[in-house]
């Protein structure tokens, strides 16, 4: 039954390899002791290089979503939380919408630009009408800004007005899940195609 | 593309050759069979009415069949009608249970490469008088100088390095104890000011989830994260009336194959008129992994007697059908079934069986050992060549 | 030891066997007895760096602020040299044999398990085999021609390529589940 699988058809006894398999322990294993001694007696100390292993621990690994599994490895941590990895990415997951255009706003930089000069410089702010008013550049904005998540967006700011007359509708390209370099070739291809 | 006659020319030569180490070891490898009667290398362009010898009634039974057919329409229609299944599965999502022996073989390993790898040397990870190289210190003296934490307690220098196998019945090498030994360590025994913290301020490390989950304990059979560790394979119930009583059917979701379709287009519309589209699925290339053909009804046989011949409610669809036409049930041209089932995997959703027209009530989520109590005999034979390991 | 070594020898040649001595290392003013011009000046010798203040080791101990302390990265690998590496294992006899027979019970474990692999690998070819054989020999619906369907199925329109498999299929298997262990609530 075993020689109808396709591995073993593919091993070819040898003669060398039934000796070394079935040989009983007691004649010198080349594993764990010096090599066995020929007929021709000849003792010279030759150097064996050995394996230069480094230490080794077992980590547990635990991605970003909870789920857990074991790994050899020379860092002494026993425990590793990945931030990010493929569970939490877009790119490995697609259609997993609260992935997409996530602003991690540290320290409210963000909100305090927005606050400076509006919503017109956001990633994926719809382009309103376009109407020959709104072509006005927007004003720095003196008095606080409402909070970001309850800011209501005034056509008016956007610059995207500016240029919607002129651009087509697929212009807009989607960046998500693309490195600088990437979303830089797209660029440039759009432009080419202009 | 070649044309059909050498496509077939080559078959036969390709099988008639073996290489030399093949030719030698001729016992085990056995020799092309004969062409079978009616079974050809290629497919020709007429259409053929008898069904091929590796179906089950014997040949002689259905030729007198088609040899009694009164209408001239159906002496050339087909004897079968042609159907496309999904085989839904969800692959595990975890690597399967150490065995015993495995876990041991894994202990022994470590104690042998604790012998032979270079020490380890802390000063390259921690540095001299930090929070993290106290911490390491306090853990290391817990440890008794073992830098390792799942191997247990053992010197590989000194007068007793000889000693580093384990006794017969010894925990330290089940998975459990390597767990709880990682999640110690894992905890921080000395703050980040350097203080060296009481029992009571150490902080415990989140827990990793148990593999059984919940629908495991309560052997919830609807829902996806049992057994996560097998293949779960989604069966839909159709309830048919058998003489005045009903009787409840498993089956994979099936549905007849369209005159301009293809079997991947058919798989998947039965998939999203039986299961909803609320699912994140991938029906495997085009080509079947198994095939079922069913045998149309005997002039004699009663329907109880093949219960899965029942599941296929086109059958009974069309015998109502002629019947209010008001043709003979002697007349009537009883057509088998050949279904071939395509592959599917869900990665994410629910299956929904909320208005499905083939007329499923129920639906579940069923292993390998769950599926052969639940599918009928003939339906489970078809289908078992097509499961994986686990 | 010696005997064996000059009789192994003894046809090859009858020089005396000389040991070799470890070369001088140590830059050192050659001795020039009974000469009259003057020694020519050697600007590496560390007298002469040591009078001109050029010597490395002294100028930054003195003069340079205390550097941070890096990580010296020699003396971590040199607990890799072949010097300090542990020595091979030598086993008594009965040890030994328990080592022998660990391996041989692994080999035959992992053949187990390969086999096992291997033959389910072999049915699920097998079925499909014999479906796409069943579904070549049969005369499609309605009036389409014997193995229509067949060749359909053969075809491979979108089969390679980038959106050839979707990427949530290659999602690795776990030693324990996520916190959310399946995602029923997906809607398209």
């Amino acid at each position: 039954m075993g020689s109808k699988l396709p591995t073993t058809l593919l091993r070819r006894p040898t003669l060398a390899g039934a000796i070394s398999s079935t040989s009983p322990p007691s004649t010198n294993s080349p594993r764990l002791s010096s090599p066995i001694i020929p007929i021709n007696q000849v003792r010279h100390a030759t150097f064996v290089p050995r394996h230069r292993r480094p230490y080794q621990f077992t980590q547990l690994v635990q991605l970003s979503d909870g789920s857990t599994y074991t790994v050899r490895t020379t860092s002494p941590q026993a425990l590793y939380k990945s931030a990010k990895d493929s569970r939490n990415h877009i790119l490995w997951q697609p259609s997993n919408s609260s992935l997409k255009n996530v602003e991690v706003d540290e320290a409210g930089k963000l909100a305090a630009f927005r606050e400076r000069y509006g919503r017109a410089w956001d990633a994926d702010a719809a382009p309103a009408a376009g109407t020959p008013e709104a072509s006005e550049a927007p004003e720095k904005k003196d008095e606080p800004a409402a909070p970001v998540t309850e800011e209501v967006i005034d056509p008016f700011d956007s610059l995207t007005d500016l240029i919607s007359g002129f651009a087509t509708q697929n212009e807009k390209a989607d960046m998500s899940g693309l490195s600088a370099k990437e979303q830089a070739k797209k660029e440039k291809f759009s432009k080419k195609k202009k | 593309m070649l044309s059909a006659p050498s496509r077939g020319a080559a078959l036969l030569r390709s099988s008639q050759r073996v290489c030399l180490q093949c030719a030698r070891t001729s016992t085990t490898i056995t020799r092309a069979a004969p062409l079978a009667a009616g079974r050809r290398y290629f497919a020709s362009a007429e259409a053929v009415a008898t069904p091929p010898p590796s179906s089950q009634t014997p040949p002689t039974q259905q030729q007198t069949r088609t040899k009694t057919a009164t209408s001239p329409q159906q002496s050339q229609s087909p004897a079968y009608r042609i159907k496309s299944g999904i085989i839904l599965t969800r692959p595990p999502l975890l690597t399967r249970e150490q065995t015993p022996f495995e876990s041991a073989f894994y202990l022994y390993q470590k104690r042998l490469n604790e012998r032979l790898t270079a020490p380890f040397r802390k000063d390259f990870y921690f540095k001299k008088d930090t929070a993290s190289d106290l911490d390491w210190k306090i853990k290391l003296k817990e440890r008794h100088g073992v830098p390792a934490k799942d191997i247990g307690r053992y010197n590989p220098r000194g007068r007793m390095a000889w000693n580093d196998e384990v006794l017969t019945g010894s925990t330290t090498s089940s998975p459990e104890n390597v767990l709880e030994a990682l999640l110690a360590d894992a905890e921080a025994r000395v703050s980040e000011d350097g203080e060296i913290m009481a029992p009571e301020e150490r902080v415990p490390v989140e827990r990793p989830v148990p593999r059984k989950t919940e629908a495991d304990e309560k052997n919830d059979v609807r829902r996806l994260d049992r057994a996560l560790d097998r293949t779960l394979y989604l069966v839909v119930k159709r309830e048919v009336e058998v003489g005045g009583k009903k009787e409840a059917i498993w089956g994979f979701p099936t549905g007849l194959v369209h005159t301009e379709e293809g079997l991947h287009e058919t798989t998947a519309r039965v998939l999203a008129e039986a299961a909803g589209v609320n699912m994140n699925t991938w029906i495997v290339g085009r080509v079947p992994v198994a095939h079922q053909i069913v045998q149309p009804i005997e002039k004699g046989e009663k329907p109880e007697e093949s219960k899965e011949k029942l599941f296929y409610l086109e059958y009974l669809k069309e015998q109502a059908d002629l019947k209010a036409r008001g043709v003979k049930s002697e007349q009537v041209e009883e057509r088998g079934e050949k279904i071939f089932y395509l592959k599917g995997r869900i990665m994410a959703g629910q299956a929904d069986l909320k208005g499905n027209k083939h007329g499923y009530t129920d639906f579940q989520w069923l292993t390998q050992e769950e599926l052969k109590e639940v599918l009928p005999e003939k339906t489970f034979k078809s289908v078992r060549n097509m499961f994986d390991l686990r | 030891m010696s005997s064996t070594l000059t009789t192994a020898l003894r046809g090859l040649r009858l020089t005396p066997f000389l040991p070799i001595r470890p070369s001088v290392t140590l830059p050192s003013i050659p001795s020039r007895p009974l000469s009259t011009t003057s020694v020519p000046l050697n600007k590496m010798s560390p007298q002469y760096l040591a009078a001109k203040g050029l010597n490395k080791k002294s100028k930054a101990k003195n003069n340079a602020p205390r550097q941070p302390n890096f990580i010296n990265m020699l003396r971590h690998l040199a607990v890799l040299s072949p010097r300090r590496i542990p020595a091979p294992l030598r086993m008594a006899r009965n040890r030994y044999l328990r080592h022998w027979t660990i391996h041989r019970a692994w080999l035959m474990y992992r053949r187990k398990e390969r086999e096992a692999r291997e033959k389910v690998w072999m049915r699920q070819y097998q079925s499909m085999n014999h479906a796409c054989e069943e579904l070549r020999l049969t005369s499609g619906p309605g009036s389409r021609d014997e193995g229509s369907l067949f060749r359909t199925a053969l075809e491979k329109w979108g089969v390679y390529g980038l959106k050839g498999v979707p990427i949530e299929y290659t999602r690795a298997q776990t030693e324990t589940p996520a916190r959310v262990a399946w995602n029923h609530d997906w809607k398209r």
